[in-house]
């Protein structure tokens, strides 16, 4: 070997090395890429939606679709408090309600009739609550709804199905199925947590998409502001929210935390205006926790 | 000190530095040896111990570069490349640019905001590196060095921050990246102290000075790493010839201890075994190495392996991390198995002397006729020394101007560390060596070379005495270069006499016929040649054959001389015989043996008298009739010479037994 082959092995391990050093991942058993954050979007403030903790429907989509054919099994923690209910609700809109030129809300329609499970729904009032006007607890009635009383009876990943029926004729026909049942392991309902440590959320069992709706809590006026929408990117039972995020929160210390496991399906109705409505059959999960 | 005593300071060495950083992955040569603090000698790894750069000659550099094989990627990593230069005898200074020198630590996000889908990669990232190191050796002794590195270390760490944005009651979370950059400068002193060719001590203080610049922040000084002051320490030992142990220890928690063993043909095989104390296992890894030096080059390969993946496998766990443990940018907790390849080059003139000359001796003077012996009869030697710590072969070459058309140059011969061996000098001259007069003094240059080096790795020079090209040292056996029997004038000479006589020669019997031509040819200088009496010295001066048949005269050398050329210009052996009489030197003599070519049993064929003739075997193998002549009495007749060449044999030989005894030699000529 002369020197020239010697140069020659100098060059090419000057070249050979060509990529950069690897770097060391640092992750925690807690610390998994498993939300995503959106803000919870309301197109018209005004607009007075039904709580997301009860519903498990985003404002937004309570205004974008016509209706919502909804079947719910709801849990509310508060540490020494936990409730639960499961209901269906069915509400078609057929025009707007506006007050001092503000959309408050939709008048429900009179569909006829609906069953759900060959189970006749009732048909009762539908309030529009005038609060965020007047700032005080004012309603008004506009129109029908339909709702069921499920607590008791309602079956986790089981097939439910709506009929209305108009004048002894079916008109329209939804079905759906409930998603497994889910057990919230962290946060429970009632826990204090430090906004300077990321806050682990664990939970079982539930197939399919999962958002975590983060609110703040005003016990005053014992009502709930979603501020965001956290998708589960893959239901793998675990997820995190950065303390990064937890210290840029509003100052309030009670925050809830609605999981909502949901099939959700989108159809077509013709009547009494044409356009879509949202099934949704949810399992909604509401943690109560104090930040600090 | 004895082996056993030296081998049980070595283990206690070893066995302290367990519990004390000085290893480093920038070379596959410190990287094999594991623990090279005091084996630093040039630009590889020179950070790790500044003062070893003193060992460099002239220009050196390496590169070196890196990949990760049990990591999931493939390719090398460019570790760095180091240049240095010697600045004048005492001085050394070197560079180095290791971009490969980075540790990048990632934290993934944990949240990423689903509409600008941030951050693309990671929440936080901390990287630190040290890109730029600069190195000034001073040597302040033949034995200590001391040297000053300083080092530019940067980290950077970007962190994702998230704010939420309320409009209309509605938040809206955004994320941003923000960087924060800090450049650290650290002075690092080492010492580095060998009292002999096997010992090698270092002692280095690192971080001793520390100068930042850069952004303030909490994130930054939480993740900053350790500059505390350290002090490593190091150990060079080289037992026998083949074999080098080295340990090492910090108080910053790292050490080693390896070995390195030099088979021969340049080749060097390492290990070492590793310890961290931030580690699990306190012996956290072990290295395997080979390198191969030829010429001016040397290139390394070394791999390192880690006993427990734990935080060695790419990912480690964030609640465990800990920025103190990193000591070492280049060896710590997060290290990964890797092999590295190293080369490294010397330029310009001057390089590492692996030999040095003792001293030159020679044996006597140079006499021209006998020149063509000294191509394989040494002309003196030289003692040299291999001073390297590595096993040498060893070649002199000798030459003189004027006098050789080139050097000659002896077997190599195989020396130990620290082992002296006599070289012998040998000399091919050439003809102008024929043309000195006289006395003369010349400067002879003796070169040592040591494989593989190209250069030579010292020179001596000697004074070589020439004699005239008559002189003679007096040994029997160094006269027959005197005699010229392919030199024109005694040819013609030769063939000019017998031709004068070809018709008798033409009558002589076949068997008589040699002895015919060596009578014709003796008996031609009846009566024209004179004697000078010239007793013989111990050095002497001896006409050659054309100038005693020139002038016709000579003592008793210069005519057994000029016979003996003039006979075997014909084909016809002669040998001297040399007498010496014990207690008499002054009364030596020579004169000549003729082989008459006849077989004994026809002895009588020339002499009734077998005291007037010899049964000898020459160098043909045979035994044949040969017949003394002495030379001086040829002027008075070739009988008469024939005659006193017998009594003279007989009574030197027979009687006085001088073979026998030793005083009387005779040399046969070719």
């Amino acid at each position: 070997m002369n020197r020239l082959s010697c140069a020659f092995l100098c060059v090419v391990l000057f070249a050979a090395g060509c990529r950069q050093p690897s770097d060391v991942e640092l992750v925690s058993e807690e610390n998994t890429t498993n939300l995503e954050a959106y803000p919870v979007v309301l197109s018209d403030t005004n607009f007075v939606a039904i709580s997301v903790d009860s519903t498990g429907v985003l404002p937004d989509d309570q205004m974008r679709f016509n209706g919502s054919f909804v079947i719910n099994a709801v849990t509310w923690d508060a540490g020494d408090v936990l409730k639960s209910i499961a209901y269906s609700r069915v509400f078609v809109a057929d025009s707007t309600v506006r007050v001092l030129n503000r959309l408050v809300g939709f008048q429900g329609s009179d569909i006829g009739t609906v069953s759900l499970n060959s189970n006749l729904m009732l048909k009762i009032a539908h309030r529009i609550s005038l609060s965020s006007i007047f700032n005080r607890d004012t309603a008004i009635v506009r129109g029908v709804q339909y709702l069921a009383d499920l607590t008791g009876s309602y079956q986790p990943d089981h097939l439910y199905t709506w009929v209305v029926t108009n004048r002894l004729v079916p008109v329209l026909t939804v079905a759906l199925e409930t998603p497994e049942h889910l057990s919230v392991i962290s946060p429970r309902g009632g826990t204090t947590h430090l906004r300077s440590r990321n806050l682990p959320i664990q939970w079982t069992g539930g197939k399919g998409k999962m958002s975590i709706i983060m609110s703040v809590y005003d016990p005053v006026r014992k009502r709930t502001r979603p501020l965001l929408d956290l998708r589960v990117r893959t239901n793998n039972g675990r997820a995190v929210i950065p303390s990064k995020l937890l210290t840029q929160l509003p100052s309030g210390t009670t925050f809830v935390l609605t999981f909502v496991l949901a099939n959700k399906k989108e159809s077509e109705i013709l009547q009494p205006v044409p356009g879509k409505i949202l099934a949704q059959a949810a399992f909604v999960y509401n943690s109560y926790i104090e930040l600090r | 000190m004895p082996v056993d005593r030296t081998g049980l300071a070595t283990i206690g060495i070893l066995l302290m530095s367990t519990m004390l950083h000085a290893q480093s992955l920038t070379d596959a040569r410190s990287l094999g040896l594991g623990a090279s603090l005091a084996a630093i000698r040039d630009t590889r790894d020179f950070a790790a111990n500044p003062a070893g750069l003193i060992h460099i000659r002239d220009w050196d550099l390496s590169l070196t570069t890196y990949t990760e094989p049990s990591y999931n990627q493939s390719g090398f990593v460019f570790q760095g490349i180091s240049l240095g230069k010697r600045l004048f005898d005492g001085a050394a200074a070197a560079f180095r640019y290791t971009p490969g020198t980075n540790l990048t630590f990632v934290v993934p996000p944990v949240l990423l905001l689903g509409d600008s889908n941030l951050p693309e990669s990671a929440d936080r990232e901390f990287e630190y590196r040290e890109p730029f190191t600069a190195g000034v050796a001073v040597a302040l002794s033949e034995r200590i060095a001391a040297g000053i590195g300083i080092r530019n270390r940067q980290e950077r760490v970007t962190d994702t921050r998230y704010q939420l944005i309320v409009r209309d009651t509605i938040a809206y979370p955004v994320a941003s990246q923000e960087t924060y950059n800090q450049s650290v400068w650290l002075a690092d002193l080492g010492v580095q102290w060998e009292p002999s060719a096997r010992w090698g001590l270092a002692l280095v203080g690192r971080n001793l000075i520390r100068i930042s610049s850069g952004d303030g922040n909490d994130v930054l000084e939480t993740f900053r790493l350790p500059d505390k002051i350290a002090l490593e320490g190091g150990l060079h030992y080289v037992p026998v010839s083949h074999l080098a142990l080295c340990a090492s220890a910090s108080t910053a928690g790292i050490g080693g201890v390896g070995a390195q063993w030099l088979p021969g043909s340049g080749f060097a095989i390492r290990g070492s075994v590793l310890a961290n104390r931030a580690e699990k296992n306190v012996i956290s890894a072990f290295t395997a190495g080979f390198g191969w030096s030829y010429d001016v080059f040397d290139v390394d390969a070394a791999y390192l392996h880690f006993l427990s993946k734990g935080t060695h496998r790419g990912s480690s766990s964030l609640d465990d991390f800990a920025v103190d443990d990193i000591v070492n940018l280049d060896f710590h907790p997060y290290s990964r198995d890797r092999i590295v390849l190293s080369a490294r080059a010397m330029f310009g003139r001057t390089r590492e002397s692996l030999a040095r000359i003792e001293g030159v001796t020679m044996t006597g003077g140079v006499y021209p006729a006998a020149r063509e012996v000294f191509a394989y009869k040494p002309i003196g030697s030289v003692k040299v020394r291999n001073i390297s710590s590595q096993p040498i072969h060893a070649k002199a070459t000798f030459y003189v101007d004027r006098l050789m058309d080139a050097p000659t140059e002896s077997q190599p011969v195989y020396l130990m560390p620290g082992g002296e061996a006599d070289i012998p000098l040998t000399a091919v001259f050439n003809d102008r060596i024929g043309q000195l007069t006289s006395l003369t003094i010349k400067e002879g240059d003796v070169f040592i070379h040591a494989t593989p080096a190209e250069q030579y790795d010292d020179r001596a020079q000697t004074r070589v005495v020439f004699h005239g090209r008559n002189a003679w040292d007096g040994d029997v056996n160094t006269l027959r270069y005197f005699v010229t029997p392919d030199d024109p004038v005694i040819l013609k000479y030769s063939r000019d006499v017998l031709l004068d006589h070809r018709d008798s020669l033409a009558r002589v019997d076949g068997l008589l016929e040699q002895f015919t031509k060596a009578r014709l040819l003796l008996a031609s200088f009846t009566g024209r040649l004179q004697y000078v009496n010239d007793p013989r010295l111990t050095a002497d001066f001896v006409q050659y054959p054309v100038e005693t048949v020139n002038l016709r005269g000579g003592d008793c050398d210069d005519l057994a001389v000029c016979f003996a050329s003039l006979l075997a210009s014909v084909g016809i052996a002669t040998a001297f015989v040399d007498v010496i009489p014990p207690g008499n030197p002054d009364q030596a003599h020579l004169f000549l043996l003729v082989d008459t070519g006849l077989e004994p049993r026809f002895g009588s064929a020339i002499a009734q008298n077998p005291k007037r003739y010899v049964i000898r075997r020459g160098t043909s193998g045979k035994d044949r009739v040969w017949i003394p002549v002495e030379t001086t009495m040829i002027a008075r007749g070739f009988e008469e010479a024939w005659s006193g060449g017998a009594q003279q044999y007989f009574d030197d030989v027979e009687v006085g037994l001088g073979l026998a005894h030793g005083w009387v030699r005779i040399v046969d000529l070719d």
